[in-house]
């Protein structure tokens, strides 16, 4: 029995938000369709976290594995499995799921039941993509990812959400057409197969490497975002309703780096080293591009976005430094990024549901009003700029580190992204938290309530414990890396 | 036995911990939490320095493997050893009686527990800096102590210049953190290790190795690597202890509650700086650029603040001023090789400047802008005491450097110009210490100098009072002396210190004098400028007045830093944004979109309507006319009237086929059967007729002729 469960326990764990939102249309009361969401959620995280204390962390492939086939006559089978790093996104994911259905527990009135729907469907989506090991399956599961941010941002966003629901579609629709022309070509090459692991474990022509990592390149780089493909996000971020952002900020940009470690690394790992100068020199800008950015904005999800431009230049440093410290700084920094974009945005959706504005300029004194929520904003906006005893810095370090056995003058143009992080991060703490009252409706403000506590400090919990002891999650990460690694040696 | 000293960061941690979790219940008992912590704290910091004292044996106590990665493994641990020690009394001391002190002092405030919460924090943080043992632990240590420092200095966080103060506090750090982080990774990319008793050892191992620079631009840059390493570690220190040009957010961080965090910003933290080139002193010893720099960046800070602050007005800004100034003389005297004596100072300093702060406590308040009712009621006289305390501290630096083993140490650097400049700057700044202490002690507690400084000031019994209280207490400080340098020898990479006599005279007769009497010059200078002001006419001068000016003004670093660094960024990054990102990248992409719906209007227009359909309408006509033609030429002329020809001749064809098969042959044949049946039957009919069954049986057989037979004429 017990056996059988373990065995099945990734499809139980893909299946539930799929359940969930086959029970959601037959409910009406906004009351249940609240809590069955909810209870959906955590007991997919119920069921992540046995499978987490279920891995084998001396094991170096993949993990909890399913095969069946679906399409045989194109050689499409569902097959997933997780190894040390999609476990850590899929946590990210099972994570920040339950808490975006908290944090929309009253601010999302019109039609509960979609809303609720789509945060599941496109937990259950982004699930299957961290453990797919068909590529067709994680294409088909990478598409439907989209279309629910979309109808998220464009039906309970701001008052820019047309257009920013439009730019995101534009781009990410850019993004999968080359994602699925370079599947294709993937495919044709590997032998007409979808399977992943047997695509990683041939070897490719120069050629066919080139233009096949341009491709996957590409469409990661619009998902991460990187440099000239970036800006779709902070709109999509800023206009998105607060779940919204939470998953886009906290896992779909992780989908990204993601697809460069499953993908690009081990299948193209030629063309990974041909392009790799190019791909720092790049997440150096944008590191350095993206602290100017977040400086100068007054809307604080904008400055929240770019900063994410910034932290995720660190992952694409990290990853394409091809040693050890610098794929596992890029894995945790991916996991820490969204641990703490996640909750700052949470905490500025807290801010937007007392106030309905975003504008830096419209809060000030904070503290005398709103202490605990003070409190824990302070937490995540120092540890989104990497403060040690955060969990951030760990991930920062460990890419610097890595990086430096590239090149120092990176380093110390990364480090420069560091300062930026803390200026723009204090400088707003200073205009929101501290100080005086800017408008008469900021002196009036209600603390957190019990609700909005529960959201928030499980992330300050987590961004504390791999602050002070990061070896556990190192632990988990340390066998698929050190099986990375030597792809690009 | 030794691993209860892992209490001493611990208690403070929980202190934290747990009035961070119920400050709300525990409303002002939270301050008893604090003060019960760090008392243990330093019990048992008491207790470790007693040990090491009697077994002169470092402990150390292993905590837990922080990260592993590749080749990077970064266990915590605690180190104590005589540096740590002597540190470790000086931090846990401060906290307690800060900790005692305040929690009295902060009653009253809106926020007494965060306060409390954030005093242990940082308490914690200072501890485990000085116990670590590894650099990546001390470096976490650094910033949690920064962040602790922003917290304080933002407590008030109604008043904007205190939490721009705190803002602005954090920010330089981390900018001279850059510094600090890259030489930790510079380390562990040379050292391939970053615990600190390994690196040392190692040390000597990597001097004269070189490093390129410049290599990934292609050029030739050799630079030593214990200097690359050593600089960058050194850039940390200017943060953390306010050197020039890292100097500005101190006197802005007096913005914090007022002893306590000007303790913790004039006493402990600030000392980071030096303690970090002390422990790493044997591998900066092998850089002797490194050296220099350091020297003359602390040479430069002590002068520079020294003079600062003898114009300030306001008795924080002195204070911390004066603070500046004397890290700057500890990191100069590092700087010249005499590591010991910086420790020594640092330990003076801070025991002396907390008890200026703490003993002249309410004035401080006052002084500050605190109104409280009973100190509003009226100032005291400064003690005796103070006085001697401050008198003390402007001596007590030079009078060890110039005294004894360490006059040596003064040819580290082979010029004597450099030598003569050390002096010099030494001298100076021992001579404007003593002013500005002077002055600061009277502004404390008069209204004017003029008030304190009154003619019994002057009586011999005063000046011989203060002469040998001064005389009994630079002995007391040349006994400990003697005692402090080979106790802390071990712990500087030098296990056999030279013997040390401080009771040999020849080593005190003229270099001793020198700082005396300076700090004497500067004590009577600013007696007089106080008590006879008009001998003091030379400095209305415009020239003096300009002066003046620029001293007050701190020489307007502050704004050039504003005026050149801070909003040039900002407005870089706005422009930046408006440029790029709104006007290029999305002006791009829009303008693509626009572009790409124009191009298919035009498409639409130019293909579709006018070409496509054009030629859909064109090819339907001509099809039509095609189809009509095809109609005609093939339909109507060619097919149908091969069916006409085709019909009337198979009319004549079936007739004349009638004619001759059916009426000529079948006919003919039909009859001949017919009749030759006929025949048969008759001749049958006389054959005799029996029974039905031969009847059958016969037109049977005829029906079975007939098929064949017809069988045979078909085929």
């Amino acid at each position: 029995m017990n056996s059988i469960f373990t065995e099945h326990l990734l499809s139980c764990i893909i299946a539930v938000p799929f359940l969930g939102i086959a029970i959601l249309a037959f409910v009406r009361s906004e009351y249940w369709i609240r809590r069955i969401a909810l209870a959906c959620t955590l007991l997919v995280f119920g069921l992540f976290l046995i499978l987490w204390f279920g891995f084998d962390t001396d094991q170096q492939g993949m993990q909890f594995v399913e095969r069946m086939q679906w399409m045989p006559t194109f050689n499409i089978q569902y097959a997933v499995g997780v190894d040390g790093i999609s476990i850590l996104m899929v946590l990210l994911t099972t994570l920040l799921s339950p808490l975006c259905i908290l944090c929309s527990w009253n601010s999302v009135k019109t039609n509960v039941r979609a809303f609720m729907a789509l945060i599941l469907l496109v937990e259950g989506a982004m699930i299957v993509v961290f453990t797919a090991l068909d590529l067709f399956l994680f294409f088909m599961m990478w598409e439907v990812t989209m279309i629910p941010m979309y109808f998220l941002i464009i039906l309970w966003g701001g008052p820019g959400r047309i257009a920013a629901g439009l730019k995101f579609v534009l781009y990410s629709l850019t993004g999968s057409l080359l994602l699925l022309v370079g599947i294709l070509a993937l495919h044709v090459e590997g032998g007409h197969t979808f399977d992943i692991i047997a695509l990683q474990e041939q070897t490719y022509s120069s050629t066919a490497q080139w233009w096949m990592f341009l491709a996957f390149f590409l469409a990661f780089a619009i998902k991460m975002p990187m440099l000239p493909f970036h800006t779709w996000l902070p709109d999509a971020h800023a206009e998105a309703p607060t779940a919204g952002s939470v998953i886009l900020a906290g896992v779909l940009l992780k989908m990204g780096g993601y697809g460069f470690l499953r993908f690009c690394l081990p299948m193209f790992p030629e063309a990974s080293v041909t392009f790799a100068p190019f791909i720092l020199w790049l997440s150096v800008a944008a590191i350095l591009y993206g602290g100017l950015m977040a400086l100068a904005q007054d809307d604080i999800k904008k400055l929240v976005a770019y900063s994410s431009i910034s932290h995720m230049g660190f992952v694409t440093l990290g990853i394409f430094v091809f040693n050890r410290q610098g794929i596992q700084g890029a894995i945790l920094q991916m996991f820490n990024h969204g641990i703490v974009t996640g909750a700052m945005f949470l905490a500025v959706g807290q801010l937007y549901d007392r106030t309905h504005s975003r504008m830096i300029q419209d809060y000030g004194g904070l503290h005398k009003q709103m202490p605990r929520f003070v409190a824990l904003f302070f937490l995540f906006s120092v540890a989104s700029f990497g403060l040690p005893g955060t969990c951030s810095f760990i991930g920062e370090f460990l890419v610097l580190l890595g990086a430096a056995e590239v090149s120092f003058v990176m380093v110390l143009l990364a480090m420069g992204g560091i300062v930026l992080a803390a200026s723009y991060m204090l400088w707003m703490l200073q205009r929101v938290a501290l100080g005086q009252p800017a408008t008469r409706t900021a002196s009036l403000l209600s603390d957190l309530t019990v609700r909005e506590m529960v959201t928030l400090v499980p992330l300050a919990l987590i961004v504390l414990w791999i602050g002070v002891y990061p070896a556990p999650m190192m632990e988990m990460i340390n066998a698929s890396v050190a099986n990375l690694v030597p792809a690009t040696k | 036995m030794s691993s209860v000293y892992i209490l001493i960061p611990l208690l403070p941690l929980l202190a934290t911990v747990v009035i961070a979790l119920a400050g709300r219940w525990l409303g002002e008992a939270s301050g008893k939490v604090g003060v019960f912590a760090a008392g243990i704290s330093f019990a048992l910091s008491v207790a470790a320095f007693v040990e090491l004292v009697l077994w002169k044996e470092p402990v150390f106590i292993p905590l837990y493997e922080f990260l592993r990665s590749g080749n990077l493994t970064i266990d915590l641990g605690l180190y104590i050893d005589q540096l740590t020690v002597l540190l470790l009394l000086l931090v846990t001391g401060g906290s307690f009686v800060v900790h005692v002190y305040s929690s009295r002092y902060m009653i009253g405030d809106a926020r007494y527990s965060r306060f409390f919460a954030v005093l242990a924090l940082f308490t914690f943080a200072m501890v485990t800096l000085v116990m670590s043992s590894n650099l990546l632990m001390i470096f976490i240590c650094w910033e949690l102590m920064g962040i602790c420092s922003y917290l304080l200095i933002s407590h008030q966080a109604d008043r904007e210049a205190a939490c721009k103060a705190a803002t602005k506090a954090f920010l330089v750090n981390a900018l001279a953190d850059v510094g600090l982080l890259f030489g930790i990774i510079l380390t562990f990319a040379m050292f391939g290790t970053l615990d600190i008793r390994q690196i040392l050892e190692q040390a000597p191992s990597l001097s004269g190795q070189t490093i390129n620079l410049l290599g990934w631009a292609g050029l030739e840059f050799h630079v030593e690597k214990i200097t690359t390493i050593t600089l960058f570690l050194f850039m940390g220190c200017l943060g953390k202890s306010a050197q020039v040009p890292f100097h500005v957010w101190l006197p802005n961080a007096m913005e914090a509650p007022t002893p306590v965090s000007a303790l913790i910003h004039a006493a402990t933290m600030v000392n980071a700086g030096p303690f970090l080139l002390v422990r790493f002193s044997p591998l900066f010893m092998l850089s002797p650029v490194v050296m220099t720099v350091i020297a003359i960046v602390g040479g430069t800070t002590a002068l520079f603040a020294a003079v600062v602050s003898l114009t300030q007005t306001d008795i924080k800004k002195i204070l911390a001023y004066s603070t500046i100034s004397q890290i700057g003389f500890m990191i100069m005297t590092c700087g010249v090789g005499a590591f010991a004596v910086a420790i020594f100072h640092m330990l003076a300093h801070g025991c002396l400047k907390g008890f200026l702060f703490l003993s002249s406590g309410s004035q401080l308040e006052s002084a500050a802008g605190h109104e409280h009712e009973e100190s509003a009621a009226g100032r005291s006289r400064p003690s005796w005491l103070l006085y001697f305390g401050a008198l003390i501290l402007a001596c007590v630096p030079p009078f060890l450097i110039f005294s004894g083993p360490y006059e040596s140490l003064w040819t580290v650097h082979d010029s004597s110009a450099a030598r003569i400049a050390f002096w010099v700057i030494g001298l100076l700044t021992v001579f404007f210490t003593a002013m500005y202490l002077f002055r600061g002690i009277t502004l404390l507690f008069g209204r004017s100098p003029s008030d304190v400084v009154q003619p019994r000031f002057f009586s011999p019994a005063h000046l011989l009072g203060v002469s040998a209280g001064a005389l009994g207490l630079i002995a007391v400080l040349l006994l400990l002396w003697r005692w402090f340098v080979p106790f802390l020898a071990p712990a500087l990479g030098n296990p056999h210190p030279p013997a040390v006599d401080v009771w040999q005279p020849m080593h005190l007769s003229p270099l001793l004098a020198l700082p005396l009497l300076a700090a004497f010059a500067g004590w009577a200078l600013a007696c007089l400028a106080y008590s006879r002001p008009k001998l003091f006419d030379v400095a209305r001068t415009n020239w003096g007045k300009a002066m003046y000016v620029h001293f007050l003004n701190k020489f307007y670093i502050d704004e050039i830093y504003g005026a050149y660094i801070v909003r040039p960024s900002i407005q870089f990054a706005r422009w930046l944004w408006r440029a790029i990102d709104v006007r290029g990248i999305d002006r791009l992409v829009l303008g693509t979109a626009l572009n790409s719906v124009l191009l298919a209007r035009w498409l639409w227009r130019v293909v579709d309507v006018r070409g496509i359909d054009r030629a859909v309408v064109g090819s339907g006509h001509q099809s039509v006319a095609l189809a009509r033609w095809l109609w005609r030429m093939i339909d109507v002329r060619v097919i149908d009237r091969a069916v006409e020809s085709a019909g009337s001749r198979s009319v004549g064809l079936a007739r004349w086929l009638w004619e001759v098969v059916d009426v000529r042959r079948i006919d003919k044949t039909v009859e001949r059967i017919g009749h030759a049946a006929d025949a048969t039957g008759h001749k049958l009919q006389e054959v005799e007729p029996r029974t039905l069954q031969h009847h059958l049986l016969i037109l049977n057989l005829w029906l079975v002729v007939a098929i064949v037979f017809f069988y045979w004429v078909v085929t």
